[in-house]
């Protein structure tokens, strides 16, 4: 099973969540593994420690992609995979980039298995209530739930699973959960 | 919200769904002999192993040709036309080629 996750922005938080997301797939026993196609290599250096998190021969792969959308890795990881999630930030600087990338992705596959996930959210403001429409403008079908801005997550990606709150595993086991009912 | 997601994530089926093996499928570039002359240059007879991801690049590439009128662009065509157009920059192929070498183990462990 393969699961893409796409925004055509470096910082967009692609890396992060995919490594969150294979983190909370692993707690829950399914081996899951993240697959670095960036030529930065950020995903295999933040991993260092963590080696089983990179293996490429794990039966569900989050593959993080380059922030360039001309770039044929991306295009492929799209084409590729069961599911492609657009991650984003909420900020409307943001916004360009992940229309761009949305436009993207429909151009290259059918829509009903991706789905748009916004990170680095801050509860309670006004960005944070205007998420829908945000999504809309974008124009991909958002997840029922988010990840906030947390710097335990930041810490989580070097320091594994430990690193986190109760209320923050909580958090990536339900966006874990709503990556893997897109593709029931 | 669920009570406790990862009790839930557990519960899923995941593994019964794994990346769909694909079957190497041999595709003779040049069919016959080997070194020949075309038209005054020289020209090398391949056979390489291709596998459904690169045959449907390929297709795609004629179906992008056809779209601008040129028709009935072969197999070695079609390979050379990617040859040509390819990006040399390290970065790229370092990725192309580790994706590829992934997709490859990935598919020897099915
Ligand atoms: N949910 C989050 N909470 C806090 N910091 C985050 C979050 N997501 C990403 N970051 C931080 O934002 C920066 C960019 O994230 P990264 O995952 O590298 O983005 P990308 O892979 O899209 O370039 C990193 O410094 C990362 O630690
Ligand atoms: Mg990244």
């Amino acid at each position: 099973m393969i699961i893409s996750f796409v925004n055509g922005k470096g910082g967009a938080g692609k890396t992060t969540t995919a490594i969150l997301v294979a983190m909370a797939l692993r707690e829950a026993g399914h081996a899951a593994a993240v697959r670095d196609l960036d030529p930065q290599r950020t995903a295999t250096r933040w991993l260092s420690d963590q080696p089983e998190l990179l293996d490429t021969a794990a039966p569900i792969q989050l593959l993080d992609t380059p922030p360039r959308l001309e770039s044929a890795t991306v295009a492929d990881a799209i084409r590729q995979a069961d599911s492609v999630i657009v991650v984003s930030r909420p900020s409307p600087c943001d916004l360009f980039t992940s229309q761009d990338t949305a436009a993207l992705v429909s151009k290259l596959r059918a829509l009903d298995k991706t789905r748009l996930l916004f990170t680095n959210v801050r509860e309670k403001t006004i960005l944070a209530r205007g998420l829908d429409q945000t999504a809309q403008e974008i124009g991909i079908k958002p997840l029922k739930v988010h990840l906030q801005l947390r710097e335990a997550y930041q810490h989580a990606v070097l320091a594994g699973w430990k690193a986190l709150t109760q209320e923050a595993r909580e958090e990536v086991g339900r966006v874990a959960l709503a990556i893997v009912t897109v593709l029931h | 919200m669920k009570a406790n997601a990862l009790t839930e994530l557990r519960s899923q089926k995941l593994a019964g769904k794994p990346p769909t093996a694909e079957a190497p499928r041999a595709l003779s570039v040049v069919p016959g002999k080997s070194d020949s002359k075309s038209g005054g240059t020289r020209r090398t007879t391949a056979t390489m192993s291709l596998y459904p991801a690169d045959l449907d690049r390929l297709k795609e590439i004629r179906r992008k040709l056809e779209d601008h009128g040129i028709k009935r662009v072969s197999d070695s065509e079609a390979v050379r036309v990617a040859l040509r157009h390819v990006e040399l920059s390290a970065d790229e192929l370092v990725a192309a080629y580790r994706a590829m070498q992934a997709d490859d183990q990935r598919r020897k462990q099915e």
